[in-house]
């Protein structure tokens, strides 16, 4: 992961709008988060892993993260956070064919997202335990065109496992209101995964 | 899906949540109107919801989760089934992965063959997973040899999204598929049973059978229990060191023909108290012996015994209460006359105590020298309030007299009976001091005041009772006192149990 200084520099300019520097910022974030889940996945599941489950927020570095938690003090209009999301989802589809577009060993067909973290290995498996990358990209536009603090919220949650206070702080709600937020986005992906994109 | 119906989803999904499980439907059904796509969304939603700490939507003892799905055709050629077309039947839901699978066709025909059983029983059986009915019908329609159902009795429900499974708790999302669960679902709709298989291991019908007979006994069933076997009777399986909610078993202190009394250690309270355990089939219905005893829980007085508890959760209904040693009234009344000073203390003793009760309007109905107890330091205990009050309101002359035959040892309940519960009316304040009275009488004489020999003869000489004939044959404060207490009329039997305490004292 490269210095989030640096980041933080190109996200400075692209908020003066210097030109150009959107586009070096996406570069920069996504051959970083590339480059970071590419060894994590390789070493973590190994070439014969079929479906992987994971965390994205476990793939990127600490300093990371405390960069789209606290994206408040320093990107008011959550540039960051949308690009650097996008561009995780993105890492971790094109990562997905291009093991399933391997000649050989390429087993993987599927890489989910825990919905509310891992959960208890005791517990049953249940509905919505975790979703397919694929299809919650698209989903994820669907719900933006409907709501979009609903999918600002299921981002924070699914994609970086950010805890209902940190999502609170974030965006300036009450905790109760994330609460409830979560509760219906996440029956509600479940559903439209479901109904819409059977797999 | 526009901005605006999704907030009225979220919206209807929210109520909805606020709401008790069992109310969700009906608020679904007033709200979403006709408008059917709303409503199964909501639904849907909901049952993709798990809050932590929830209970599951499912459990034994609640209501089945409702559904309503296509399926193959019945016999009446209706192609969709649904919980409540079970009502008044036991239902056995099964659901199972695949059609065309290994062993789904050899637990769904084991089923089939025993279905006159199941019916006889009541229950009808359903099949359910996640093929469609088209599907279903290529199954039903290849033969048995070929691996399909060919003649198979029941139907065959497609919950082809898994929302029936889901709320069941045995789909398998990544496998979009069913496990092999099985619900017994009562009459009423409440699940009763719940069994789920991984896929490999198929189910055995005789189990299902046994279950499903075994909960319509009603009764406590063993680990060896089968079809036509007796139940477990309570009084027989209570030995000491047995556990009944938070009682220790110790000891058998006591046999009657409602129950036995037991000796028990209260485990949280650290205290000894007696269980007083009703039998399930004794001849009066456990639930009103309870109910009795909970209006007599409420009663707090030296000379009488205080009930701690009334439960019957764990299936076998008892009272647990003050443990009393001492000896019975009976004891000494059997053993002859007493001093005029016992009498006089026991007799007022027991009419402070119940003077407290009737002043609470609680009204005992059965006193007899078997429920009154002297510990050893002379406090006497009135014990078992309620229990006559149980059997009278429904019992006729005929009805007391079986009650009292069917080995109660009671030494003649009818011997202390007021002349008006003798002859069928409830029991009451009047009643019991006409058996006060009585005991008085045998305490001072050690003679029975109505000694039959029979049944019917005791009873005919309470009804025929003179009160005269008493209270001459004993000396005074007892004479006046019996002269008011065994007046035959319960109208004109006006001393009160204080007015008697005051006398004897």
């Amino acid at each position: 992961m490269g210095q989030p200084g640096d980041i933080t520099v190109l996200l400075e300019a692209a908020r003066t709008g210097r030109e150009g520097a959107l586009d070096e910022l996406m570069d920069r974030v996504y051959s970083d988060l590339e480059r970071i889940a590419l060894k994590h996945l390789s070493r973590r599941f190994g070439d014969n892993a079929r479906t992987v489950t994971l965390e994205p927020a476990a793939l990127v570095n600490e300093s990371f993260l405390r960069l789209i938690k606290q994206r408040k003090s320093y990107d008011n209009r959550g540039q960051f956070f949308a690009i650097a999301t996008k561009l995780m989802l993105r890492v971790l589809v094109d990562y997905q064919r291009q093991q399933m577009a391997q000649r050989r060993g390429g087993n993987l067909k599927r890489i989910s997202l825990y919905l509310d973290g891992r959960p208890d290995p005791a517990a049953t498996p249940g509905p919505g335990d975790s979703i397919a990358v694929e299809p919650l990209t698209r989903v994820l536009e669907r719900l933006e065109a409907l709501d979009p603090r609903q999918a600002e919220v299921v981002k924070m949650r699914v994609v970086w496992g950010m805890k209902v206070q940190e999502i609170a702080a974030a965006l300036d709600l009450s905790p109760s209101t994330v609460k409830r937020d979560w509760r219906f986005a996440r029956a509600w992906i479940i559903d439209e995964v479901t109904q819409v994109e059977p797999t | 899906m526009n901005p605006e119906r999704f907030r009225k989803t979220q919206q209807l999904f929210n109520e909805a949540m606020l709401r008790p499980p069992s109310e969700r439907d009906t608020f679904l059904a007033e709200t979403c109107g006709g408008d059917a796509l709303m409503r199964d969304q909501v639904t849907r939603l909901i049952g993709y919801s798990r809050e932590q700490g929830d209970r599951p939507a499912m459990f034994i003892g609640g209501p089945a989760p409702a559904f309503d799905l296509p399926c193959t055709a019945d016999a009446a050629g209706r192609q969709r089934v649904a919980l409540s077309d079970f009502h008044g039947r036991w239902a056995v839901l099964v659901f199972y992965p695949h059609d065309f699978s290994l062993i789904c066709p050899t637990e769904l025909s084991a089923m089939n063959r025993r279905l006159d059983d199941f019916r006889e029983a009541g229950a009808e059986v359903l099949g359910i997973s996640v093929d469609s009915v088209e599907s279903h019908e290529r199954w039903l329609a290849t033969p048995r040899s070929r691996g399909g159902l060919a003649g198979l009795g029941f139907q065959l429900a497609s919950d082809e999204d898994g929302v029936t499974s889901r709320a069941y708790g045995v789909f398998l999302e990544q496998q979009h598929l069913a496990l092999r669960g099985l619900f017994i679902v009562d009459p009423n709709g409440v699940l009763q049973f719940g069994s789920v298989h991984n896929l490999s291991v198929g189910r055995r019908t005789e189990d299902i059978l046994r279950v499903l007979s075994a909960l319509q006994t009603g009764g406590l069933c063993a680990e060896d229990w089968a079809p036509g076997l007796p139940t477990v009777d309570p009084i027989e399986a209570l030995r000491s060191g047995s556990i009944v909610s938070h009682y220790r078993i110790e000891e058998r202190i006591g046999t009657g023909a409602c129950g036995c009394v037991y000796r028990a250690r209260d485990i949280m309270l650290d205290r000894t108290v007696a269980l007083k355990v009703i039998k399930p089939d004794g001849p009066l219905p456990p639930d009103a012996i309870l109910a009795e005893a909970r209006a007599a829980a409420g009663l707090s007085h030296n000379n009488v015994c205080t009930v701690y508890a009334v439960d019957e959760t764990e299936g076998i209904p008892f009272i647990a209460m003050e443990h009393i040693q001492g000896r019975p009234l009976g004891d000494f009344i059997d053993d002859g006359p007493l001093a005029p000073e016992s009498v006089a203390d026991i007799g007022g003793q027991i009419a402070r105590g119940m003077g407290a009760a009737h002043a609470m309007g609680v009204v005992h109905g059965d006193l007899k020298p078997a429920n009154i107890i002297q510990r050893e330091d002379g406090v006497v205990k009135i014990l078992d309030f309620g229990l006559a009050r149980a059997a009278r309101p429904t019992a006729d002359a005929d009805g007391v007299a079986s009650w009292v035959s069917s080995g109660s040892g009671l030494r003649g309940t009818p011997a202390y009976m007021s002349p008006e519960q003798a002859a069928g009316a409830r029991a009451s304040r009047h009643g019991d001091v006409f058996s006060l009275g009585v005991m008085i009488y045998e305490m001072l004489t050690g003679e029975s005041a109505f000694p039959g020999p029979g049944i019917e003869e005791i009873l005919d000489q309470v009804r025929a009772t003179e009160a005269d004939r008493f209270a001459t044959a004993v000396p005074e404060p007892f004479s006046s006192i019996l002269a008011a207490a065994m007046v035959r009329e319960a109208g004109n039997r006006t001393i009160t149990m204080d007015e008697i305490a005051g006398r004897l004292t």
